[in-house]
Order: structure tokens, then C-alpha cells, then sequence
């Protein structure tokens, strides 16, 4: 997908800020103070940043791709771990995924992996057990105990 | 006077125990520091069985040699992954973080240690003088005065900007709605959390931070280069050398590291104020002090030093109102406090008066703890160059999950992970496109004290608050800085 | 030394950094590591219910503060007497309460989630008009650990001296409240509408910000618990001049003494059951009694641990406890009140 980011991220800021400045009016007058007091400047900023990025640059402003091969691998792959954290948690999800990336990845050994993956589990029980402290154990988990 | 301190010190150095409950408490602290997440507050419930029982200097100095380095460490994985160890360490990312991408990590480090003992040993030394004038200075600070801190940190956004003022100004205000969300304690109405409840207390700065800073940070060292290549790594390798140039940079600045280490302790005087504000406003004080602002975000080693030396020095700041007042100078302050009176140490003015020599046990093992945390730290610094030379593609999976976990322990609920997604695309847009990160962390965390002691201000006094004298004072400050920030970029512009 | 570039030459080992030697020893240590964690478990045994059991003890605030610090007091002892489990502690802060109250409340019923938040989310039951997520009547309550008492303070520095100045000062008394939906605020509302009292309420003192704000002389009075406000008044930085839910000769002048109307006498008596209940431990609804009674025992026996009752005090948290079927009776008096009054403490806290 080729598109000019600038243009994507000033538009983004656009969008927000109509959002925010837009839900405040349907609150209370005190408690829509600060967000409108913030919000509307904010929103006409980043118009006049969008104008900006719109208007031609000479040659700065070309088309490029947002996400390059190795950067789409990469935030798939933080997203992959969010979410296999959200559904397996943090003593079985993490570890799993980490394994995983370093080996299909990294292009680690086989034993590396596995090993960086105990690592991650060595960790992830000494916070729970000797410091107790609870660690979130995924969605997945929950619903099948 | 005298008398009493020496023995006291005298009392610590020679006994065996003491040092021994020293160095036990400085390990931990530096432990929970450099576990993203975990931080002093953890660190002081997880000590608490152990000290019940013991007499009460002990104790207190157990806990205390815990909690003053928890920060000192807490930089650590902010300069080599730039994710925040504690919250307070994010400003430390912002310059330490690209430190280490230009093959400086050493030298940040050098500086960040060095930084951070000197700011605990003045926050320790502010902490003996001021002792008897605690009471009126932090009476002093009313909602008023808060209000116009704050506002005044909020004009550092401008000077936190580099070269886009547009953007910068933009992502500022962004993070000051977003500081909005939530349940709003002077209305009572819920703003921006359509019955989600994990936002009723807004969206966690630290779940923001790591969201905003380290997640960009990683796409950009993922798809930078070869994971697989060993010499990929190469730019995060130090020596001691440089490591020891770090610490004399401190010293080379020695008028900015005794500024931002007063500057701290002086937040951390003022209860309600928070670690946060300390290091970021001490890094913004940096920026503007300096003569070359455009080097901040781009590996300048005061943008290393000022946050650092902040972030220790409030802890000496922090104690006076906790121990004087019974009125914890921070969260973490609060569960201290809590141990302190399990301890058997009543807090109050008569403290003071009445045991000398714990109070003086207490200053001392600031100082010491915070030298001793140093020394460790350097000791380790070799290991932490082999940890920091690992090849991209073993670290960068780690650094996800330790991202991961440090927003989970921030917050304690797993919908932040969906906040984590969303913020963290919009910081990977923000630094591919240039547009500056640190002002947000500005806004959100400096947006709930103005707003809060606005709210509070007007009900208190009407618009006339802003005619107390304090409050004069502060606002002539903030009127100064914006006007050098306006001078100075003309003078930029002037030769065409 | 030249290097090739590619992805597979990683998976040489000639040209690991690390070296064999240095894998090998984190393996090992690894793996130790790992045996050790797995042998500190408990051992599974026979017997009792809770043996080998863990037992999550929900804390409805982030660490620290009071309810953290009995919560976890509370946790070490009941597994003294749950032979055989692990009781441990989980922060789950927001909302006021109400996230953890609410995670408690949706936990299976099999008594090994329990925890404890603020009383004062019965003043948010009584406006909620959605209680499918949390209904205070219908939780399988295990005890209460302490009485917190109520008490009107005022500051030094303030020309209000006793209840009396409330109505005489031209102005309106200004008190500090936390939040605007916290108990604290609910409570000023109240007991500004039982003594028909002229105040101007300054929301959003948390923690110790109202006494901050007291002695620079900036608001003149604050509700708040007893035990917190000791040292404030010790200190002599304020004087309290009423006191709800006071114990039985207490010297201090008391609120259900003063009320005179109906309305008043209603208003106190339910801001007297929040300070009778503090402290409580529950569980979710349909805990089975063979379950709910263990925990309730075990609690008590936890309370008459000197153990336990010398570590309170020393925390300086005064217990008075009561076993959780007091605990229920109360509240379900309390919501069981003749409709009207319901309805006017509904009214009452609604009105903003």
C-alpha cells in the first residue's frame, strides 16, 4: 500500500482530536472544560499541520510505501505477542511466542530457542513465586479453568 | 548536632550488621529498578516481612538503602532497550536511549550512575539542612501554586519540541486529552470510557511510555538490521573507558547536575507532586538551559544527567514531609511510611528533637546507599556490556515481553494490552515521520495536576489566586521562559 | 574475519559469540532454577478442603495504604489457619473499588477467590441502577476486621470551631472531599443534609491532601475516618467536634445523639453501619456452606492470633472483628429498610 505517512499521521491527529473535542459537548460544562480547552487548539494544529503535509514540497513528498518488509514482519510479530499474551498469559504465552520468534525469526538454534524460552518461564515464576506476585494468565487460560 | 550525626554515621560504617542490611537493601532496590514494572513500591511490600520484628534504625535503614536506588538501576534497560525501568526513568530514554544507538551506551551509563549518587547524596544533604524549615515551605504550596508548576512544565513542550514547534505542540496537547480520560473526581462524570472500567483511573502513564517509546524503538531496531548478525550489535558494546567519560561528563556539568539535583529534591519536597514531574521537568530545565538545544533527542548526555540526578534527589526531598508531617512526599513514601510505623517510628515534627539519631541513621544511609548502588553498578557494568552486545534478533524478543510485563505490573489489567497496540502504532508513526515524542509524556502526566489544582484553585480563591505571592512569583518564572524560548528562536532565524 | 550475511550462518555454531561453554551453564542454571520453583509448591496431600489449594485474595487498591496492608495482614494468617493453602494477595486498583469488588463478585463461587474493598460501596449501590455486575446483598460475606469511626474535624486555623459556628459563620463552611463519587464526598453530602449544615464541598483531596490543605488554612473541616486523622489532630493541627459510629463511651460528642429528625436519625444510622463494617473480607455469591464456613472459622481464628493482633497494632489498625454472618446481617438490614427511607437516602445522594 503505497501512501504518503506524513499525510496518514497528521490526518490521524485530525481524527482524534475531532473525536475527543466532539464527545466533550455531551459533557457535564465542568468536566468538559479541560478537554475542550485542549481539544480545539489541538484540532486546528493538526489541520494546519495536515495542510502542511498536503500542499507539494518539490520532490520532498513522495509516495512511499508506509510499512517495509522487515518493519511489517516486526509489528506483526509485537502484535502477534499482545495478543498471545492477552489469550495465554504471561508463564505459558510469552515464553511460547518468544521461542517461536527466535527461532522462525532470528534463525536461532533449535536449543536456544527452547532455552530462551525456559528463561522467560524461570522469570515469569520467580515473580510469582517468590515475590507473589500475580501475573496475568490469559483469557484462554481463564475460561478453561 | 554534630555530635549526633558523627556517631550515627560512625554507627553504620563500623557495624558489620548495618553495612550487611546495606548492601542487602541496595541489591534488592537495584533489582526491582532495573525489572521493567516493578519499581520501589513493590520492592518495599516485598521487604516488609522480612523487617518486621527488627529494632527500628534497622529497619528503617534496610528499607530506605532499598528504595533510594530503585532508580539509579531503573535507567539501565531506559539507555540500552529504551524501555523505562521505572517511571520517573522514561525521561532517561529520550537521550540515553539514542546515546546508545550512536555506540555511547557506556558513556550513558557512566553518566547515568554517576549522575544518579551525586542527586542521592545532595537530596540527602537537603534533607539534613532543611530539616527545621520543612514545615513552612510545604505549607506553602497550595493548589495555586501546583496549578502554575505545572503550567510552567506544560511551556517546556515548546522547548521539548527540536525542530517542529507545529508538531511538538500538537502531540502535547494530545497528551494532555488524553490525560482527561477517565473518571474526573470534580464532576463526577466519566470522560472517554464507554463502560470500560480499567479506564476509570486513565490510561496508565507507564503502559503509555512503554507504549509510545519502546515500541517504535524496537520496530525500528528489528527492521534496521540483520538479526541474525552478530556484528549487527555492535553499537550497544562499551568499555570502562567509556563508561568512566560518562562519569566525568557529570562532572563537566557540574552547574546543571547541582540545579536539576536541588530542582528534585524541591519536588519531592512538595507531596503530590510525583517522581514524573521531577525528572521531566528537570530534563525540560535542561533543554532550556542549555546552549544548543537542538543536540536534546539526539544523544546529549545532559538530557542523561538531568532526569537522573532528579530522580534520586527527590527521595531526600520525599522523606521530609514524610517524616515531619506523617504526610507521605510520594506513593512509595506512603507504604515507607507504613513499614516506618510497623517499625515502631511515629512521625511528627517532634521527630526531630526527639530522635536525632534515627533521623541522622536515615540521611546517612541516603548517601551511602546511593554510593554504594554506583560502585555495584559499576562492578557490573562488563556483564551488562555482554547483555547489551547480544545479537539483536536473541534481545529483541525479550525486550518485547519485558514490555509487555512492565505495562501489566503498571496497570494490573490485561485491556491495557489493547491501549499498548493502539498507542504504540501511533509512537511508530510519530518517529518515522518526526514528530516528538517526549511532549506527550509532558501532557499526560502534568495535564491531571493542572487540571486538578485549577479545579481546585477557583474553588478556593476565584480567579484571584493567581495574585498570591507565590503564585506571582511563578507566574513571572513561566513569563521569563516563554519569552527566552521566543528570543532565542529568532536568533536562530535571523541569518537567512 | 569475514562474515556472511545471510540468515543461515547463524545456525553455524562457529560463529556464536557466545560460545558452547557459556549456553551450556545458563541451560543448566536454567533448568535448576526451574526444579527449585517447582519443589518450593506445596505438596498436593489429603485432607483438608484448602489443602494444596491457592487461595487469590483480591485487594481493590494498588499497594500500599491501608486495605493493602490489612489485606495482606489478613492473607498471611488465614493461611495459618487453611492448613495446607496458599493464600495470595492481588492488587486489582480503579474505579473505587469497584473493579475489584466486581472481579470478586464474578469469581466461580468455590472459595478460592476472595477479597476486600471499601464499605463505602454500599453508598454506590444505593444509587446504581444496574447491579447485575455487583450486588453488596447477595455476596458470601467472611468477616469484617475493624470499626472505623467517622469524625468531623476542623482545622486550626479556621474560625469554626464547634457544629454550632457551622450556622452561625456568614459564609458557607468549606470541607474537603475526595472525588466527587467517593464515599467521602457522599458522606459530607449526608451529613450536611442530616445537620442542615451551609458548606461549600472542594472535591478532590486524595489521601492526605485534605489535611494538607487544613493546615494552610485553606478549608476549614473534613470527614474522615478516626484512625486517619489521629495523628492530624494529636499533632494539634485540628480539633474533631462529632463523631459517627463512636464506640460506646467514647468522650467525643456523637451523631446519633444530636440527630433530631427521622430523616437526620436515617442518614447517620447508615453512615454507622459503613463505619461498623470496615474492613471486610467476601466472597462471590454462592459460596456453598461447606466452603463459606471454613473461610469464615479460619478468619476469626486469624483475628485471635496474638500473632496477628500484635502485628495490627503495631500497624496501628485497631480490629474489632465479626464473623461474616453478622457481617450479612447487617447490610441486609441495612438495604432492607422500609422503602421511603430508601428512596430518600437514594434522593439525598443523587442530588448533585
Amino acid at each position: 500500500m503505497t501512501v504518503n505517512g506524513r499525510i496518514v499521521t497528521s490526518l490521524a491527529m485530525v481524527m482524534l482530536f475531532v473525536f475527543f473535542v466532539v464527545q466533550a459537548f455531551f459533557f457535564r460544562h465542568e468536566a468538559a472544560m479541560m478537554p475542550l480547552l485542549v481539544g480545539l487548539p489541538g484540532f486546528i494544529l493538526s489541520l494546519a499541520q495536515l495542510i502542511v503535509e498536503i500542499r507539494p514540497h518539490g520532490g520532498r513528498n513522495k509516495d512511499e510505501p508506509i510499512i517495509s518488509g522487515p518493519e511489517g514482519t516486526i509489528i506483526l510479530w509485537i502484535a502477534g505477542f499482545t495478543l498471545g499474551v492477552i489469550a495465554f498469559g504471561f508463564v505459558l504465552g510469552a515464553p511460547l511466542l518468544l521461542a517461536a520468534y527466535l527461532y522462525f525469526v532470528a534463525g536461532e538454534r533449535l536449543s536456544i530457542s527452547v532455552l530462551g524460552g525456559g528463561l522467560c518461564v524461570a522469570v515469569m515464576l520467580g515473580l510469582e513465586r517468590l515475590l507473589h506476585i500475580p501475573l496475568f494468565e490469559g483469557l484462554v487460560i481463564h475460561h478453561l479453568l | 548536632m554534630l555530635e549526633t550525626s558523627v556517631s550515627s554515621l560512625l554507627g553504620i560504617f563500623l557495624s558489620p550488621h548495618m553495612m550487611m542490611l546495606m548492601t542487602m537493601g541496595v541489591s534488592v532496590g537495584l533489582f526491582f529498578g532495573i525489572m521493567p514494572g516493578l519499581g520501589g513500591k513493590l520492592g518495599v511490600i516485598f521487604l516488609i516481612p522480612f523487617v518486621f520484628g527488627m529494632d527500628p534504625i534497622p529497619g528503617a535503614v534496610f528499607l530506605l538503602a532499598m528504595h533510594s536506588v530503585v532508580h539509579t538501576s531503573g535507567a539501565i534497560p531506559s539507555i540500552l532497550f529504551g524501555i523505562p525501568g521505572t517511571g520517573p526513568d522514561a525521561a532517561t530514554i529520550v537521550d540515553g536511549y539514542p546515546m546508545a544507538q550512536k555506540g555511547e551506551a557506556g558513556r550513558a551509563l557512566g553518566a547515568t550512575l554517576c549522575a544518579s549518587g551525586i542527586g542521592g547524596v545532595i537530596g540527602a544533604l537537603f534533607l539534613s539542612l532543611l530539616m527545621p524549615f520543612v514545615g513552612p515551605i510545604v505549607l506553602a504550596f497550595s493548589p495555586a501554586e501546583f496549578f502554575l508548576l505545572a503550567v510552567l512544565g506544560i511551556t517546556f513542550i515548546a522547548a521539548l519540541s527540536g525542530d517542529s514547534l507545529l508538531k511538538g505542540l500538537i502531540v502535547g496537547l494530545f497528551g494532555l486529552i488524553i490525560a482527561t480520560v477517565g473518571l474526573d473526581p470534580n464532576s463526577g462524570e466519566s470522560r472517554y470510557t464507554y463502560g470500560q472500567l480499567f479506564l476509570w483511573d486513565g490510561i496508565d502513564p507507564v503502559t503509555a511510555v512503554i507504549a509510545i517509546f519502546a515500541i517504535p524503538e524496537m520496530i525500528a531496531l528489528a527492521a534496521r538490521g540483520n538479526l541474525a548478525d552478530d556484528d549487527d550489535a555492535g553499537g550497544f558494546r562499551y568499555t570502562m573507558r567509556d563508561v568512566w567519560e560518562g562519569c566525568l561528563d557529570v562532572f563537566r556539568h557540574w552547574g546543571l547536575t547541582l540545579r536539576t539535583s536541588i530542582i528534585g529534591a524541591v519536588i519531592g519536597l512538595i507531596p503530590g507532586l510525583g517522581g514524573d514531574v521531577a525528572s521531566w521537568l528537570c530534563y525540560g530545565h535542561a533543554v532550556q538551559s542549555s546552549k544548543s538545544p537542538e543536540r536534546f533527542g539526539k544523544g546529549a548526555v545532559e538530557g542523561v544527567i538531568a532526569p537522573e540526578t532528579a530522580n534520586n534527589s527527590k527521595e531526600g526531598g520525599a522523606l521530609l514531609p514524610t517524616l515531619y508531617f506523617g504526610i507521605p512526599g510520594s506513593s512509595g513514601m506512603a507504604i515507607l511510611l507504613g513499614a516506618f510505623v510497623m517499625l515502631g517510628i511515629q512521625p511528627g515534627p517532634r521527630l526531630a528533637t526527639d530522635q536525632v539519631d534515627l533521623v541522622w541513621a536515615l540521611i546517612w544511609t541516603l548517601a551511602i546507599a546511593n554510593i554504594l548502588a554506583v560502585l555495584l553498578l559499576l562492578a557490573m557494568a562488563p556483564w551488562l556490556s555482554r547483555i547489551a552486545s547480544l545479537r539483536t534478533g536473541l534481545l529483541v524478543p525479550f525486550i518485547i515481553v519485558l514490555s509487555l510485563l512492565g505495562c501489566y505490573l503498571g496497570a494490573g489489567a490485561w485491556q491495557n494490552f489493547v491501549l499498548v497496540l493502539g498507542l504504540g502504532a501511533l509512537g511508530w508513526l510519530f518517529k518515522k515521520y518526526d514528530w516528538p515524542r517526549p511532549p506527550f509524556v509532558i501532557g499526560i502526566v502534568l495535564g491531571p495536576i493542572a487540571e486538578d489544582s485549577f479545579h481546585k484553585s477557583m474553588a478556593l480563591w476565584g480567579p484571584g489566586f493567581l495574585l498570591r505571592p507565590l503564585s506571582l512569583v511563578l507566574l513571572s518564572i513561566i513569563v521569563v521562559t516563554i519569552a527566552l524560548y521566543i528570543a532565542r528562536t529568532r536568533r536562530k532565524a535571523v541569518p537567512a | 574475519m569475514p562474515q556472511s550475511k545471510t540468515m543461515s550462518s547463524s545456525r553455524k555454531g562457529a560463529h556464536n559469540k557466545w560460545g558452547g561453554m557459556t549456553i551450556r551453564i545458563i541451560a543448566l542454571a536454567g533448568s535448576w532454577v526451574m526444579l527449585v520453583l517447582w519443589a518450593l509448591n506445596p505438596a498436593i496431600a489429603q485432607s483438608n478442603l484448602f489443602d494444596g489449594k491457592t487461595i487469590t485474595y483480591i485487594v481493590a487498591t494498588k499497594p500500599g495504604g491501608g486495605y493493602d496492608t490489612m489485606g495482606r495482614l489478613v492473607a498471611r494468617y488465614l493461611e495459618k489457619y487453611l492448613p495446607g493453602s496458599q493464600v495470595i494477595v492481588k492488587n486489582v486498583p480503579g474505579a473505587g473499588h469497584l473493579v475489584g469488588a466486581k472481579m470478586i463478585y464474578a469469581a466461580d463461587p468455590d472459595g478460592l477467590t476472595i477479597g476486600s474493598f471499601n464499605t463505602g460501596l454500599m453508598y454506590w449501590q444505593l444509587t446504581a441502577d444496574d447491579l447485575s455486575e455487583l450486588d453488596l446483598t447477595k455476596m458470601s460475606w467472611i468477616g469484617k476486621a475493624a470499626v472505623e469511626s467517622r469524625v468531623l474535624v476542623v482545622s486550626a486555623k479556621s474560625n469554626v470551631k464547634s457544629l454550632e459556628d457551622f450556622h452561625n459563620v456568614d459564609h458557607p463552611v468549606k470541607m474537603a472531599t475526595s472525588g466527587q463519587s467517593s464515599a467521602s464526598h457522599q458522606e459530607t453530602e449526608l451529613l450536611a443534609k442530616a445537620f442542615n449544615l451551609n458548606i461549600q464541598i472542594i472535591t478532590g483531596f486524595e489521601g492526605t491532601e485534605a489535611e494538607l490543605s487544613m493546615m494552610r488554612g485553606e478549608v476549614d473541616a473534613y470527614l474522615g475516618s478516626a484512625s486517619s486523622l489521629k495523628s492530624f489532630v494529636d499533632n494539634g493541627n485540628g480539633k474533631i467536634i462529632l463523631e459517627i459510629g463512636g464506640k460506646p463511651g467514647s468522650p467525643l460528642p456523637q451523631a446519633s445523639a444530636l440527630a433530631k429528625t427521622d430523616e437526620a436519625k436515617s442518614i447517620i444510622s447508615l453512615i454507622e453501619t459503613q463505619s461498623q463494617l470496615a474492613r471486610l473480607t467476601a466472597g462471590p455469591p454462592g459460596i456453598p456452606q461447606d466452603r463459606l464456613q471454613p473461610l469464615r472459622d479460619a478468619y476469626m481464628a486469624a483475628f485471635a492470633d496474638p500473632g496477628l493482633i500484635a502485628e495490627a497494632e503495631k500497624l496501628g489498625l485497631p480490629i474489632v472483628p465479626a464473623a461474616g454472618d453478622i457481617v450479612a446481617e447487617r447490610i441486609r438490614a441495612d438495604f432492607g429498610q422500609k422503602p421511603e427511607i430508601l428512596a430518600l437516602l437514594r434522593d439525598l445522594l443523587k442530588d448533585e
